[in-house]
């Protein structure tokens, strides 16, 4: 899963607020960003639960877009 | 040089904070939250832990909310100049620093806003009652020192910040000679934009501030450019703390202040004031016996609080006279108006300015009494 967020503080602050709940996740630049976008960055999870990005916006932290990725 | 001027800038700085700047320069070298290699990441890691621990000591709990700087000044322009909307009005202190009161005129200077200082008053509930009979229907914000930098009076900035979300308005306070020597919550004090420099009270390297965003209004920006996100976007992104923190920030600066922090939690803010505060104690009880001397601060009064520093005069003398004299005997004090010309005139030493010691973790009894043998001596000699 990449879950995009507003920064690099929000990613680091998502990132440990997830290891609060033992959800692994690396913070990564956004690999494909949108056109009107441009740089951000985001965490990268494997197989987390379905309500992570929940956990993450009641943390404080804005996400702004969630992705199942293969 | 025995350093009595730590209220300008503490020195020296724990070694602690001198090998973090080093390791800053030496492996933490690229723009963090810029580029996606391992040195940039390891660089926004470090940062990120400052603004953790930052955010921790003046309990904010959200590292996004704390903002670096280049100095407490920077951290009241953005916040001061943040709020200002055309035809407000702000309430300020008449003990304020330059660094309150020239943005707040230049800003009525420009036609924006007007403002007026409350007359402080001996007591907390005759300060408090100032600023509310200043209260206008157009008022944005109180702004107010939580201690002044020439007498080292402590402001009520709790009770203010009450009446000041009473009128459903914000109190931006001024922590330059506060952070890191008085306990500062932010949850339970209410404080809603707390500016503080990095390099006093906390330790860090010159070049460091801080502003602590403890509310929810925003704040309109002074200065845009790159931030690492959104960059197809002409607009400044609306998140803290990338929003107020345009450019590339002070990496080493950032690494030192943290480890300014550390040290300050390890010694302990409670045990360094109480240190402090027995030595000021002591030269004030000597230079009280001295009746050449006018004193600014009084540790022994019922109604007033004082941090750790000390204003005084030898009566008729120039201050920058005895700093001279001081200096010339190896001891650095800091004379004249402190850029806060209101503060001195409340106190009635715009003319001659004051002389002001202020003591820091490293001072010891041995430096106060040297300071004491030679102010004996000036004493003599003026």
């Amino acid at each position: 899963m990449v879950i995009k967020v507003g920064s690099v503080t929000y990613a680091m602050k998502g990132r440990n607020v997830l290891q609060g709940y033992g959800i692994r996740a690396r913070v990564v630049k956004t690999p494909k960003p949108q056109k009107n976008e441009g740089c951000g960055y985001s965490l990268v999870l494997r197989d987390p639960p379905m309500n992570v990005p929940e956990i993450l916006r009641r943390a404080g932290v804005e996400v702004l877009d969630a992705k199942w990725e293969q | 040089m025995i350093y009595f001027d730590n209220a300008a800038t503490t020195y020296p700085k724990p070694n602690g904070v001198i090998a973090a700047v080093r390791e800053a320069l030496l492996f933490y070298g690229a723009n963090p939250g810029r580029a996606g290699h391992k040195m940039a990441y390891d660089a926004a890691e470090k940062v990120f832990e400052v603004r953790n621990a930052v955010s921790e000591i003046f309990g904010l709990h959200a590292p996004e909310r704390v903002i670096f700087t280049k100095n407490c000044t920077e951290s009241l322009n953005i916040a001061i100049k943040g709020l200002a909307k055309k035809g407000g009005h702000f309430i300020c202190s008449d003990l304020e620093h330059n660094a309150v009161m020239r943005p707040l005129e230049a800003l009525k200077l420009a036609g924006v806003c007007d403002w007026s200082a409350a007359k402080t008053g001996k007591t907390d509930e005759e300060t408090v009652a100032a600023f509310e009979k200043l209260m206008r229907n157009n008022t944005t914000a109180f702004v107010c020192t939580a201690a002044s930098n020439v007498s080292g009076k402590v402001l009520p900035v709790e009770k203010l910040a009450a009446v000041a979300h009473k009128y459903k308005i914000p109190i931006i306070v001024d922590a330059a000679q506060s952070a890191g020597i008085l306990p500062l919550d932010l949850q339970k004090s209410g404080i809603d934009f707390l500016c503080a420099p990095g390099h006093k009270g906390l330790y860090g390297p010159m070049g460091t501030g801080i502003l602590l965003c403890n509310s929810d209004l925003p704040l309109s920006t002074i200065i845009e450019g790159g931030t690492g996100n959104f960059s197809a976007q002409l607009t400044q992104p609306e998140a803290y703390p990338e929003r107020l923190e345009s450019g590339t920030i002070n990496v080493p600066g950032i690494l030192g202040l943290g480890a300014g922090v550390r040290f300050l939690q390890r010694v302990g803010l409670e045990s360094i004031h109480k240190r402090e505060e027995k030595l000021m104690r002591k030269v004030f009880r000597a230079l009280k016996t001295m009746p050449k001397i006018q004193l600014y601060t009084d540790f022994e009064s019922a109604e007033e609080r004082f941090v750790p520093l000390l204003s005084f005069n030898f009566k008729g003398v120039p201050s920058e006279e005895v700093g001279r004299l001081l200096s010339e005997k190896g001891i650095a004090v800091r004379a004249g108006l402190h850029c806060a010309g209101a503060a001195h005139r409340k106190y009635g030493t715009l003319e001659s300015g004051t002389v002001r010691i202020c003591p820091s973790a490293f001072t010891t009894e041995k430096d106060v009494n040297s300071l004491l043998i030679s102010l004996i001596q000036i004493a003599k000699a003026v």
